[in-house]
């Protein structure tokens, strides 16, 4: 007996230096990747909170003066920056509860009717593959009310002379044009869900004589609620920092009525050169990402 | 062996030393098009005679200055010669070699657009093209207003209606804003049943820049300035006022399309390409696209320019020229160019190709072919006013820009808006 569990430990002792060498190995061979990503991630963050005490304009580092927190108390008394916030909040809100219940609605109708159907998923997932300041400018000519044709399209079927960019309808025009390009994101994530699904479950609940509503209420939606509530999270994140298709279709005016806070933190950069205070604002902005990702994550996982 | 090692050498020596690449950063329109043109022919003759060639690298006009500021900022030799223009060279002036000592005869350009190309007292780039502003309009609905007299009768019944006073159709150049006003609703749609335009007025209000340059014609020709004479910036004055309330006045009236406040550059040309819009402020470079039968068949031989209107007629301008960079690896070869830039005869092949570059004598010559020409130069001359080279101007236009956008769309009251504007650009300047 004793020569049996010696045999035995050999052989687990063997198996366990083999797991032992492998992690190495792995960790070996994504180390250099690791530390470049995490090594540039800290130094910006760094370099970041570095400048963020300093008075920094147009690129001279060498010239600016410390000036403590005066950067973060002139963000935070600043009107401009707390617009932009308003309407951050305001439209990831917005679009978020838009494109997560689209998103799984139609994952859901692709799932009951067109499961495994590889041409109508690709062409639905084609927005989400087009660059957002592309998009934007597509649909700056797309809708133009002189040379755009949807607004001629629809002047001709329905006689409404309809301008998408005026002020009092710009914000639900750049809800909708974020709702065409995300929505798929969302199905995507709900699809991959769904397929995750056992089938046996399904069954199971029919044979007890479950319809198609209890089920979806019952069984779909609570099993796929992790998966759907993080990219919802992800959108509103997303969402929140909105800059590129935005800022072609209005460059967040008039004035600062669709000014996010991440145009705001540019044009405070780049336009008006105030690097020290774009920093300030950018590690505000990131606090407040991280306190809300950190949240959500928590709230993910315990679901899960 | 030994030939061998020597072979080898003399093959790596020579790729080494083979032709140098100077790198020249442009934005992309009609003067990177006709830049091309100019280095074509450098790269086929004298650049061949050097062994130096010349790159274009477009930017998108898109966030441009943003762009190449970054790579200057970060000290980059990638790019031998930068795109500059007389609102930028202040903040750019710590990354470029003066050209003041080398042998570059400048004096072929115009003296002025020599010293909009200058900071401190020394030139920094070559002006490649002097930008300036026209009103354009549909002569052919203006001739017919005056030839019209129930057009007329309407034109005095809108404006008494809508301006308190019966006016008289007159020329443009002899319009001030009143007359501007009453044009554009005798030619909008909502107004007049009659009118052939929808819109008697295209306005540029999104949030650019850009925008605000034009918005500076109508404060200039009100009499009003950024600065005043002790050199102080002063904008809550009335003269401001009453430029930023003309442009809310015709946006309210719906004479300009609602979507204006994403207007820029091209959708303004659109509405007026399309016959939608009678007239509007825009820069010169549209003549050359309006006038163009395959650009604009609409109205291709229906467009004329007038000044500004105003009491005074002004015109903001601005040049549009190339520096050398300071982190530039390739002076010696950049400057080879630079010096043949500053010659008639390459100006010459610049402004054949679309470029307007302010030199008189090839402004003149070619006036035939490019009749904006002629008008160019005596805008000008008689009417071209430059807001500031400070380093800040940059700055001054994107305060005024975010908060006139806002006072024109009515979200913000102009009073409270050119007091913020006063507050936030004392602010820059102090620091």
């Amino acid at each position: 007996m004793p020569i049996i569990r010696d045999k035995f430990s050999l052989l687990f002792k063997k198996e366990e230096d083999k797991i032992k060498r492998k992690k190495f190995k792995n960790f070996f061979l994504i180390f250099p990747l690791e530390l470049f990503v995490i090594g540039g991630l800290i130094f910006l963050i760094i370099f970041t909170i570095y400048i963020s005490f300093f008075n920094v304009r147009f690129g001279n580092l060498h010239e600016a003066n410390f000036v403590g927190f005066s950067n973060y108390i002139n963000i935070l008394s600043s009107e401009g920056f707390w617009n932009s916030m308003k309407f951050s909040l305001k439209f990831a809100i917005v679009v978020t509860l838009l494109e997560t219940v689209l998103g799984f609605l139609i994952a859901y109708y692709i799932f009951s009717k067109f499961k495994g159907n590889k041409i109508i998923f690709t062409l639905l997932l084609t927005p989400i593959m087009m660059a957002p300041s592309l998009y934007g400018l597509m649909n700056r000519i797309l809708l133009n009310n002189f040379v755009g044709f949807i607004p001629s399209y629809i002047n001709y079927f329905f006689g409404i002379n309809i301008d998408f960019f005026n002020p009092d309808i710009v914000f639900y025009t750049l809800v909708l044009i974020d709702v065409l390009q995300w929505t798929p994101f969302v199905m995507l994530i709900a699809y991959s869900a769904l397929l995750g699904i056992p089938k046996q479950v399904f069954e199971a609940a029919r044979i007890d004589g479950a319809n198609s509503f209890k089920i979806l209420i019952n069984i779909t939606i609570p099993y796929i609620s992790s998966s759907i509530i993080a990219a919802a999270i992800l959108r509103f994140l997303e969402a929140f920092r909105s800059f590129d298709t935005i800022y072609v279709l209005t460059g967040g005016g008039p004035g600062d009525l669709t000014s996010t806070v991440s145009i705001y933190i540019y044009k405070v950069g780049f336009h008006l050169g105030y690097q020290g205070l774009a920093s300030a604002a950018g590690l505000i902005l990131f606090t407040i990402m991280i306190v809300i990702t950190f949240n959500a994550m928590k709230l993910i996982y315990r679901r899960w | 062996m030994k030939k061998l090692f020597i072979l080898l050498g003399v093959f790596i020596i020579s790729i080494l030393t083979y032709g140098i690449t100077v790198t020249m950063v442009y934005w992309p329109g009609p003067e990177a098009e006709a830049m091309q043109k100019v280095v074509d022919y450098w790269n086929s003759t004298e650049g061949a005679k050097h062994n130096i060639e010349v790159e274009i690298i477009n930017f998108s006009r898109d966030e441009f200055w943003t762009k190449e500021e970054t790579l200057l900022a970060a000290h980059s030799s990638d790019i031998d010669i930068v795109f500059v223009a007389t609102y930028i060279l202040g903040r750019y002036v710590d990354h470029l070699l003066p050209l003041e000592g080398f042998d570059l005869k400048s004096d072929v350009f115009i003296a002025s657009s020599l010293e909009s190309m200058s900071f401190d007292g020394l030139l920094y780039g070559l002006p490649m093209d002097v930008s300036n502003h026209f009103l354009y309009y549909r002569k052919d609905l203006l001739n017919k207003l005056f030839n019209d007299k129930k057009w007329q009768e309407k034109y005095e019944e809108l404006s008494k209606k809508y301006l308190g006073k019966a006016l008289k159709p007159k020329k443009p150049e002899d319009w001030n804003w009143d007359d501007y006003k009453a044009m554009s609703i005798f030619f909008t749609k909502k107004y007049n049943s009659d009118s052939p335009t929808q819109y008697g007025n295209v306005l540029q209000m999104k949030n650019l820049v850009y925008n605000i340059m034009i918005w500076n014609d109508v404060l200039w020709s009100m009499g009003g300035k950024w600065f005043d004479q002790n050199g102080k910036f002063k904008i809550n004055t009335p003269e401001a006022k009453q430029a930023a309330l003309l442009y809310k006045e015709l946006y309210d009236l719906g004479t300009v399309p609602p979507g204006a406040i994403t207007y820029e550059f091209g959708e303004a040309n659109q509405a007026f390409q399309v016959g939608s819009a009678f007239m509007m402020l825009q820069w010169s470079a549209a003549y050359h696209i309006l006038t163009d039968p395959n650009e604009s068949p609409k109205v291709y031989d229906k467009v004329a320019v007038a000044p500004i209107p105003g009491p005074n007629h002004a015109t903001h301008i601005h040049s549009l020229g190339v520096a050398l960079s300071k982190y530039s690896k390739n002076k010696t070869a950049a400057l080879e160019f630079l010096k043949f830039l500053a010659s008639e005869n390459t100006m010459k092949i610049y402004a054949s190709n679309g470029g307007i570059p302010p030199v008189e004598p090839v402004l003149k010559e070619l006036s035939s072919k490019r009749p904006e020409f002629t008008f160019i130069a005596e805008h000008i001359k008689n009417y071209g006013f430059v807001e500031s080279t400070s380093e800040e101007t940059m700055s001054i236009l994107q305060i005024l820009s975010d908060k006139l956008t806002a006072i024109w769309t009515g979200k913000l009251d102009v009073d409270k808006g050119l007091l913020q504007v006063q507050e936030e650009v004392e602010k820059l300047l102090n620091k």
